[in-house]
């Protein structure tokens, strides 16, 4: 294994049983994450992506959900099967989350001091109150939260979205873990602040080492942040390569249908482009290749499992359109 | 299953037939049994005719209401409970194996026996055939009562949620007011006023609830107010009596029935505990609660005078209870209590 | 805070005059003389005559409510049927019914919080649908049923509980041992709906961001159901108890009468039977002043758990 790999996730299948039958949340995921570096998981709702990282932090909820199959290697614990408490442990210490809804995301009967203060009386038990309290003032300074000091007293209902954000971004660094998970931490903020919060995880990421983790639906946040991409559809890694790669040697059609659906300023357009069809249901994936129905390129193989094919140590993607040579563009 | 129940009806009502004295009381149960069996009737042949485009795969909310209840057993258990109480209730005066009025002085203050069935009280009553008229009187003021207080509470809210402003604030602190004395005083201030008559005690036990009404009932129509649909029939010039009607009534249905249903089993719960206390249904009738009272002070002799009027008043709302909470689950309404 | 429980309590003034008002008008309304009442049938038109000037029944309508009033609070106000003035005879039969109620306040929180808690976190276990299938028969049982079969279980078969009667002060051996079948009766619709409600509330509260964002940071889940979840189920939880306050007035009238409790809803009850008016209207306008506190205490508590209410 490569030293430099902290996170491993291997032909990860989580399923969820409902009342209809039994769905596939993500099916045979593969990724690694290097110590520093962030990797952008990409994909519309439904894609999965949110799966695989709470199955990350064995956060989705059983039952209804379950891992069935595949490894998370982390620091040479299997994820997957480690116990509850050695999952407790690495939970905010090593490895720390952000969420899509900071509106939600907060409990409302407790101080914000005191949500924050919790992961440290928790994972440093040898911090004495004063401390915790004076460290939690720190990280609220960090994130960029004015008079700090007051802030710490007041509750989730008192601040704006944008502050929320920033809360719940001191409360994943305050044990200063090795990988934080961000899912969707800007989708439910406006425009501006969005820029703001972005710009506030990249300039911490540098200054606490950490690698981050970045899920999202919107290709403008992982040009600006990311350095490998895992495009996902349907609950699986449909391609993946450094950032380069996908935004100039895109190769599956549907990641080609997603830039393409991007707004753009410097071509007039007269109308966005859109993919056609919709995201299968996920009771009843079609056989073969799941995005084979919306694809503009569908060919009569595609109702065979796609291949996988590299296009360099880092770029793969699975599509038939490549099946024999592997070389396109 | 329909089919069954009513097959079923039109054989007691043929059964019955038979029985029809001059007693006036015999006759309306008999004329309401009649109605029923004729609605039932009515209902299989829409429902046949329903199915029909059913078959064109067109599902209704009412269809997917009826679906989910269908799957939720202790509301069905609570709906066909509920369905037997009303079949006794009417058919009372043909099922009562005694008439709940005789007294026979050989035989006072039994127990369960092969004659009398649950033992007699101690003037010689049946305990069996008081409790069935006392069931028949409790569910015919609960419904009575319910249906006045659904009545009140609905339009209330309706007129402070859709109009808002003066009336609304006028209507709702009317009964803040009204809600901050604890019932049983209202009730008790109100019956020692008006003394103890059936009506009064109608009166009284449907006041109570408009409250509950009226809040729920107003919440929602004031998000209605906002919808789009009722905008558009505002700038088409429609009068606000015909909005009411047509737009934002239909649309409260679901919560008014679901809190109708459940109100029933309290106001019998009501009615018995006033009954119980002596303010409401008076001797000589029969009433759930006063049998209870009575039995009590022949608790060291005969437990079975306490045991069925009580089993009987927790059966009545248990499956009211039951059924409402199913109902509620399968509208998936927001009223949590 | 402080201003808002002065603010509170200033408005109990308004509604207090609306509540006596109101029973007084209704009392006023009754087709019955309390004079024909106390001197039977067979009195002189003199001797009534006399009772109607006694009882200033004789005066017109807001005279003699405002003579009501003041001679309430004053302490003049003569019960007709009992002894001595209606203050004192009201307030004499108040701790018996204040301990009553608190005793099945406190059964019915201590019981059903845990019972509701553990139903939610073993949802559809077998705990789960036994505590469920109780409680659903809690809120169908009429309180007064509960009492006798209490009673008849305790008292006539068992013999170890006493069957009715108050036997002293609730710190009392004696006292408590009457207290605890009365308690137990009427604790039980509480508690019935309080662990239903606590069930769904902690069901809901669960399923909530926060709730997964405790256990990111790894948080037990003992403490994300305790420290998180159930300090916010306890919101609604409150809210719950406080609807339920009018309820249980009506339950410890009956329960009074179920175990023979002298408290103020017996003597109510019996008020009204003999035609007592002036006792009727001390019984209802104490009762109402205690409801209002109560209510009040509720909304302070509510207001206590629930940082997003503000007191200005």
């Amino acid at each position: 294994m490569d030293p430099d790999i902290l996170l491993e996730v291997k032909d990860l299948q989580t399923t969820f049983t409902t009342e209809d039958g039994v769905v596939n949340g993500c099916n045979g995921v593969s990724y690694s994450l290097k110590k520093g570096e962030t990797l952008a998981v990409v994909g519309e709702s439904g894609s999965g992506k949110s799966v695989t990282a709470m199955s990350i932090l064995r956060l989705i909820p059983e039952p209804p959900g379950q891992i069935v199959r595949g490894q998370i290697l982390f620091d040479g614990i299997d994820l997957t099967t480690a116990s509850e408490k050695e999952m407790r442990k690495i939970r905010g210490k090593e490895i720390a989350m952000i969420f899509q809804e900071p509106m939600t995301s907060l409990n409302p009967v407790i101080t914000v001091g005191r949500q924050i203060g919790e992961s440290l009386k928790l994972h440093e038990p040898q911090l004495s109150s004063t401390k915790i309290k004076q460290r939690v003032i720190e990280l609220l300074d960090l994130v960029g939260i004015p008079s700090a000091e007051q802030r710490c007293n007041e509750f989730p209902h008192q601040l704006s979205g944008g502050m929320k954000q920033r809360v719940m971004i001191a409360m994943a660094l305050a044990c200063s873990p090795r990988i934080l998970i961000a899912d969707e931490p800007t989708s439910a903020l406006d425009v501006t602040i969005q820029a703001q919060i972005l710009s506030l995880i990249k300039k911490l990421q540098q200054q606490l080492d950490m690698s981050v983790l970045m899920i999202t639906h919107d290709l403008a946040v992982v040009a600006e942040t990311a350095d490998s991409v895992a495009v996902m559809y349907s609950g699986r890694i449909v391609e993946y390569g450094a950032v380069d790669e996908i935004f100039h040697q895109s190769k599956h059609p549907y990641l080609d249908g997603l830039k393409k659906s991007m707004p753009r300023l410097d071509i007039e357009q007269e109308e966005l482009y859109t993919i056609a069809g919709m995201v299968p249901n996920p009771l009843d994936i079609p056989s073969g290749c799941p995005f084979r129905s919306r694809c503009p390129q569908e060919m009569a193989c595609c109702q065979n499992e796609p291949p996988t094919i590299f296009f360099s140590d880092s770029h793969y993607a699975r599509c038939w359109l490549y099946a024999d040579g592997g070389h396109h563009d | 299953m329909l089919r069954i129940v009513f097959l079923v009806n039109l054989f007691l009502l043929l059964l019955f037939a038979g029985q029809i004295t001059t007693n006036a009381d015999t006759l309306i149960s008999y004329s309401i049994f009649a109605v029923i069996t004729l609605i039932l009737a009515a209902i299989i042949l829409t429902l046949r005719r329903r199915n029909k485009t059913k078959e064109r795969g067109i599902r209704t909310g009412w269809d997917l209401m009826w679906n989910k209840l269908r799957r939720n057993k202790s509301a069905m258990a609570g709906m066909w409970v509920v369905c037997g109480l009303c079949y006794v209730a009417i058919l009372a005066p043909f099922i009562v194996p005694f008439d709940p009025y005789i007294m026979d002085w050989g035989a006072l203050s039994l127990g369960p026996e092969s004659h009398h069935w649950l033992g007699t009280d101690e003037m010689g009553r049946d305990t069996l055939s008081r409790a069935i008229y006392a069931t028949r009187i409790a569910m015919g003021i609960g419904l009575m009562a319910v249906t006045l207080n659904s009545l009140i509470g609905t339009s209330l809210g309706l007129l402070a949620g859709y109009y808002g402003g003066n009336t609304d604030n006028f209507i709702m602190r009317l009964l803040e007011f009204w809600n901050s004395i604890p019932f049983i005083l209202m009730a008790i201030a109100l019956m020692a006023a008006l003394g103890s008559g059936l009506f009064n005690l109608i009166l009284v036990v449907s006041l109570t609830g408009i409250l509950e009404f009226a809040r729920i009932i107003r919440g929602d129509s004031q998000l209605l107010r906002q919808a789009d649909y009722v905008n558009a029939a505002k700038v088409m010039g429609i009068p606000d009596r015909q909005i009411l009607k047509r737009h934002i009534l239909p649309n409260c249905l679901a919560p008014i029935i679901i809190m109708a249903t459940l109100r029933i089993g309290e106001t019998i719960l009501t009615i018995a505990g006033l009954s119980f206390l002596g303010l409401g249904i008076q001797a000589p009738m029969p009433s759930l609660g006063s049998m209870l009272a009575n039995g009590q002070q022949f608790l060291y002799e005969n437990i079975t005078m306490s045991i069925v009027p009580g089993t009987v008043i927790l059966l009545i709302v248990l499956s009211f209870n039951l059924f409402g909470d199913g109902l509620r689950d399968a509208l998936d309404s927001r009223i949590t209590q | 805070m402080l201003n808002y429980t002065i603010r509170r309590l200033l408005l109990l003034i308004p509604l207090l005059l609306f509540v006596s008002l109101f029973v007084f008008a209704i009392l006023k309304l009754s087709p019955g003389d309390p004079a024909t009442a106390l001197l039977g049938d067979q009195a002189t038109e003199e001797a009534i005559a006399l009772a109607r000037a006694k009882y200033a029944l004789d005066q017109p309508f807001y005279l003699q409510y405002l003579q009501m009033m003041v001679n309430f609070f004053s302490g003049e106000l003569q019960s007709i049927f009992y002894k001595g003035n209606v203050l004192s005879i009201v307030l004499q039969r108040l701790p018996a019914t204040l301990e009553l109620g608190f005793l099945s306040l406190l059964i019915a929180v201590i019981i059903s919080i845990p019972v509701g808690i553990i139903s939610a976190v073993r949802r559809n276990s077998f705990f789960d649908y036994a505590s469920m299938s109780v409680a659903m028969f809690g809120v169908s049982i009429p309180v007064f049923f509960t009492g006798i079969l209490l009673i008849y279980l305790f008292a006539v078969i068992l013999k170890v509980l006493p069957a009715s009667g108050y036997g002293g002060h609730l710190w009392t051996i004696e006292g408590l041992r009457h207290m605890i079948l009365p308690a137990l009766s009427l604790s039980f619709v509480l508690m019935a709906s309080t662990t239903r409600l606590t069930r769904s509330a902690m069901l809901e509260v669960i399923n909530q961001d926060y709730i997964r964002t405790a256990r990111a940071k790894g948080v037990s889940r003992f403490v994300v159901i305790m420290h998180h979840a159930f300090k916010n189920a306890l919101i609604p939880i409150t809210t719950n108890i406080g609807n339920q306050i009018a309820r249980m007035f009506a339950g410890a009238v009956l329960t009074e009468t179920v175990f023979a409790w002298p408290g103020v809803g017996r003597l109510a009850v019996n008020a009204i039977f003999r035609r007592d008016e002036p006792l009727v209207f001390g019984c209802v306008l104490l009762m109402a002043v205690v409801y209002v506190i109560i209510n009040l205490l509720v909304d302070l508590v509510y207001g206590f758990l629930n940082p997003q209410i503000s007191y200005d």
